[in-house]
């Protein structure tokens, strides 16, 4: 995973938990010395136990954290990279775009990213199913940047997740119903 | 700085730092990697245009050739022709023959038909007829043959336009190229040493093409020049064990070292307008690369030039 999302993360740990928290967990799960740089990939294991540690800290269960960080980590990404997210006027238009313009965008900058792989189709004017498949399973990581991202165009979001990989599909299906 | 404020005020400072060094970074990897977009773009267009220009090359070529070949076809076909007529006029003798010969057994005067046969054998001139019959035959077949031939090298050549990469022996793809240009090379003094080389990777008709280039910028060049002989070289032999060497000498005009480092440019040409397109170097010189191999050229003024071709064998390809 990418520093860019390690950043996220330690954004959303030294607002929720403290600096003095944070940087315990690096002790305990990053490496001596570790500083992380936005282009630079550091293992997935890494990322997956800081997320694990803050949850504990905030004694609330991973998936949770994972939703409440996907969340902030949109915020975070739209604002270091304002020409990319400002592409879209809308929700909508964002979410059909993810495959084809941000993550297309996100292989320009950095050399061969870890991406997932998402289709979307727009069953009408208030839902659209999301299909998510990535070997690291982040479908509640996405959901959290889903919601971020609702929230970024102020509208009102509930995800369905009828069909998960954790529960041992191919990949997960999200239904995005919108007010 | 006991105050956790105050690290907080310093981690904020190098927070920002780091990020103004990454949208920095960032700025420069995008446009890297934009540059680096337009220039595999431009590199593909390149070669495609490349591979336009080498096929146009080759139509001309085969132009030129076909109108040496049409030259070449003309006289095995003067020959058979010239025999054809011949045997169409022994045929009314052979005829009389035919019809004395089926009276044999049929007739009670043996002894008439034994006196015709004799006045016809010398007033046929039957014996003329015998003795010509097996080498008007013959050399109609080799003229035949000739013409297989010929036309055969020109439709290899032609055919080979789209050929691959493969294994292939340079002798007869030399030896080719030579009998499919023997015609125009008729009145110049050829010194051809042609030894067995080592396989190379390489495209049969490609290669053929250089060799034809190569062979008429030679021919060319004697002819500018006034030397009682006009003489045109070809050596194949072994270079290393890792190399094999193909080279195209004349005595020639020669050429100004001025030039000497343009010959390979595309469209470079000391010939007057209209003869020609200035194209030969260039396309042989594409085609030895596209082969690994290098070319070189040697050259004084008054004396003659030598290119000098050399390709990495198979073995060393495959390594
Ligand atoms: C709602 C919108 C988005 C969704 C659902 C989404 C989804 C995801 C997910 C789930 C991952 C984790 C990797 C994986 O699952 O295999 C990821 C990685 C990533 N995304 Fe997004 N993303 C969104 C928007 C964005 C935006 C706006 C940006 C930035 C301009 C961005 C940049 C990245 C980067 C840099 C990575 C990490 C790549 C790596 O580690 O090599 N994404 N995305
Ligand atoms: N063997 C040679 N002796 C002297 N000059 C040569 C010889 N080979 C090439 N050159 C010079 O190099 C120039 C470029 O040769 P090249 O084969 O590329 O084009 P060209 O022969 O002029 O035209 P084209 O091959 O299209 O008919 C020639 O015009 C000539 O000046
Ligand atoms: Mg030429």
């Amino acid at each position: 995973m990418r520093g860019v999302v390690f950043r996220g993360l330690e954004e959303l740990a030294i607002e929720t938990i403290g600096m003095q928290e944070w940087d315990e967990l690096l002790e305990t799960y990053a490496p001596q010395g570790r500083v992380y740089v936005s282009p630079t990939a550091y293992p997935d294991e890494e990322l997956f136990a800081l997320a694990q540690g803050v949850a504990s800290k905030l004694d609330k269960p991973l998936t949770e954290v994972l939703a409440i960080f996907g969340q902030s980590l949109f915020g975070f990404l739209a604002k270091k990279h304002v020409g990319i997210s400002s592409k879209f006027s809308s929700f909508e238009e964002l979410v059909v775009s993810i495959d084809s313009v941000i993550h297309m965008e996100v292989k320009k900058l950095y050399d061969e990213p870890n991406l997932p792989s998402i289709t979307t189709t727009i069953e009408n004017d208030k839902t659209i199913i999301l299909k998510y498949k990535s070997n690291r399973k982040l479908c509640f990581c996405a959901e959290g940047l889903l919601h971020g991202a609702a929230q970024h165009y102020n509208r009102v979001l509930r995800i369905e997740h009828p069909q998960c990989m954790h529960e041992g599909a191919d990949h997960c299906v999200l239904i995005l119903h919108l007010d | 700085m006991s105050d956790p404020n105050d690290y907080k005020k310093a981690y904020l400072r190098e927070k920002q730092a780091r990020d103004e060094v990454e949208s920095l970074l960032e700025e420069k990897t995008r446009a890297l990697y934009l540059a680096n977009q337009t220039l595999e773009r431009q590199l593909e267009q390149l070669k495609n245009q490349q591979a336009v220009l080498i096929n146009n090359e080759r139509m001309a070529t085969l132009g030129s050739l076909s109108a040496g070949v049409a030259h070449e076809l003309n006289n095995p076909l003067a020959y058979v022709r010239g025999n054809l007529e011949s045997l169409n006029h022994y045929l009314p003798a052979l005829q009389e023959l035919l019809n004395l010969a089926s009276m044999a057994g049929h007739t009670d005067n043996d002894q008439m038909l034994s006196t015709q046969l004799k006045e016809a054998y010398v007033t046929q001139r039957l014996n003329d007829i015998s003795e010509d019959l097996p080498d008007l035959i013959n050399d109609t077949l080799h003229g035949c043959e000739r013409i297989k031939i010929i036309v055969s090298d020109l439709m290899n050549f032609s055919r080979s336009n789209n050929d691959s990469f493969s294994s292939i022996a340079l002798k007869p793809i030399v030896e080719d190229t030579l009998r499919l240009l023997s015609g125009q090379l008729k009145s110049y003094d050829l010194v051809i040493a042609i030894e067995d080389v080592a396989p190379i990777l390489g495209k049969d008709g490609a290669i053929k093409q250089a060799i034809i280039n190569l062979l008429a910028n030679a021919k060319y060049a004697v002819d500018r020049d006034h030397k009682p002989h006009k003489t045109i070289e070809v050596l194949l032999a072994p270079g290393n064990d890792k190399e094999v060497i193909l080279s195209i000498s004349d005595n020639g005009i020669g050429i100004d070292p001025d030039i000497i480092n343009r010959l390979f440019d595309p469209f470079f040409t000391t010939k007057p307008v209209g003869e020609g397109t200035g194209m030969g170097l260039a396309v042989t010189h594409a085609i030895i690369k596209e082969h690994r191999g290098s070319i070189t050229v040697q050259s004084e003024e008054g004396i003659g030039s030598r290119f000098t071709i050399t390709f990495p064998t198979e073995h060393i390809e495959a390594e």
